[in-house]
């Protein structure tokens, strides 16, 4: 899909520039753009740099191509702009290295966060990526407050943790794919065994 | 890409551990071999464990606590179902868990009669939060042989009798620090082995406070008793005096009226010269090393 045909995500239609602000306009890999307020970017310590060092002007940012992220989907890049939007202007928090973390979940990011698990931690992954200190602190109270009263069997369904069968499984398909003659090769010798043949050379 | 919790990041999994508690922080532990590797990778704050062995009829409960709470991690269960789909590794012990639903915070897990489940478990605790050796065992009960070799700090719950005490601590002598939270009134006490402990902390005591003066061997203890008379300190001080090699470093009496301290009292209406005179060059002041 070209960019020009790439669907445009307002991500707050509320926040449509009254006053003369200025949006940025980002672009997912799967080619989702989106329009963030320069003040949401703010959240984004990673974003934030990159606009700066990029120095746009209004101009620029209406007609070059849109940022792109190429590490980051557009369902989960609308999740973590959706957030930036909605806490732009608010500190951001200096991590004070105390445990256990007292993080408190708002309604908005609760609501926010009410996905499925796999999203969950691509939004995770994403707000480290950008490096949105607060989002990070959210979601991964989020995260801890799902093992909360669970089992080994309950905690792996939650987490997405596979067994030590799959990880087994997986290794082997990993060396396998590394190696294709591997698995030729102990075909062979599985039907050489089959035959009664003693020796493989 | 897929994404599970395994694959985020380092700095990520810090964060989300630094929210667990340490139950959720052991259950996550259990889910695979590369959970463990994750879990025991993560250097924490130092836990003081504490791990509660209870038994009543065959079920043995196993509670972990740290940071002076009490999480009730496990319940074992002694009888053991082969075919069972849920199972749980921890080093050469296989048992099989299920939760409880009136209790999901407890995990249940079945384990082989003739297996020592409680070792292994506490090795694999103590390996788990980089503790060695600092695991404080609640005992409610002493038929606990199988973890013997594994107790350097042991709470004694329940009121048990003396051969049953001297049995336990004839088989694992070198305790760090002994504690017994009821009282016991015994009279035969000259040699028995709990009064050889070397940290020992003796609550509710009944009348005998007189035999556990005179009779502990090791260096440091509290002994809290029902009555207490000046009569005990000034025979304490006496025999303490004449004894050769004494190991004993420090000691507190605490009678407890109401909640309160008498010790102090008593202390205060003995005189420091005729103390001093009494117990000659052994005169240490209050407080010191």
């Amino acid at each position: 899909m070209s960019v020009e045909n790439a669907p445009v995500v307002d991500v707050d239609e509320a926040a449509i520039p009254v006053e003369k602000k200025m949006y940025y306009r980002f672009e997912s890999n799967d080619k989702k753009e989106f329009r963030v307020s320069e003040l949401a970017i703010q959240q984004s310590e990673t974003l934030n740099r990159l606009v700066e060092a990029m120095g746009y002007t209004s101009e620029d940012v209406e007609n070059k191509p849109a940022i792109a992220i190429e590490n980051i989907d557009g369902k989960t890049l609308k999740l973590v702009f959706q957030w930036c939007e909605h806490h732009k202007g608010e500190a951001i928090p200096v991590d004070d290295g105390s445990v256990p973390k007292i993080v408190e979940i708002p309604e908005f990011d609760a609501k926010l966060m009410d996905i499925d698990n796999g999203l969950l931690f691509k939004l995770i992954w994403a707000a480290d990526y950008l490096n949105i200190v607060q989002l990070l602190n959210v979601s991964c109270k989020k995260v801890a407050n799902m093992a909360q009263g669970k089992t080994p069997a309950q905690l792996r369904r939650v987490y997405l943790l596979p067994s030590d069968e799959e990880d087994e499984a997986a290794k082997r398909a990993a060396q396998e794919a590394q190696d294709p003659r591997a698995r030729e090769v102990e075909e062979e010798f599985e039907e050489r065994k089959r035959q009664g043949g003693n020796s493989f050379f | 890409m897929f994404k599970n919790f395994l694959t985020l990041p380092l700095l990520v999994h810090l964060k989300i551990f630094s929210c667990l508690s340490p139950t959720e922080y052991s259950i996550l532990s259990l889910c695979s071999r590369r959970t463990k590797i994750l879990v025991k990778w993560r250097k924490r704050e130092r836990l003081e464990l504490k791990i509660h062995v209870e038994t009543r009829n065959k079920f043995s409960f196993f509670a972990l606590g740290a940071d002076n709470t009490e999480h009730k991690l496990m319940v074992l269960e002694r009888d053991f179902e082969p075919n069972c789909t849920s199972v749980l590794r921890l080093g050469d012990l296989v048992m099989k868990y299920q939760s409880y639903t009136d209790q999901s915070e407890t995990v249940h897990i079945k384990y082989h009669y003739n297996l020592n489940p409680l070792e292994n478990l506490a090795e694999s605790f103590s390996d788990l939060f980089h503790t060695p050796g600092n695991i404080t065992w609640k005992l409610e009960t002493l038929d606990v042989s199988g973890v013997l070799k594994s107790i350097k700090k042991s709470i004694i719950l329940r009121k048990n009798n003396c051969e049953e005490l001297e049995k336990f601590y004839s088989s694992c002598p070198d305790q760090e620090f002994t504690m017994i939270e009821e009282g016991w009134n015994l009279w035969t006490l000259e040699h028995h082995k709990i009064l050889q402990q070397k940290n020992l902390v003796l609550k509710k005591l009944r009348p005998n406070l007189l035999s556990f003066l005179v009779n502990f061997r090791g260096e440091n203890a509290v002994f809290e008793c029902v009555h207490f008379e000046d009569l005990h300190v000034k025979e304490l001080l006496k025999q303490w005096i004449l004894k050769r090699d004494d190991p004993l470093r420090s000691l507190i009496i605490k009678q407890q009226i109401r909640g309160a301290s008498r010790v102090d009292y008593i202390l205060e209406g003995v005189k420091h010269l005729e103390l001093k005179k009494m117990v000659g060059n052994r005169f240490y002041s209050y407080e010191s090393e």
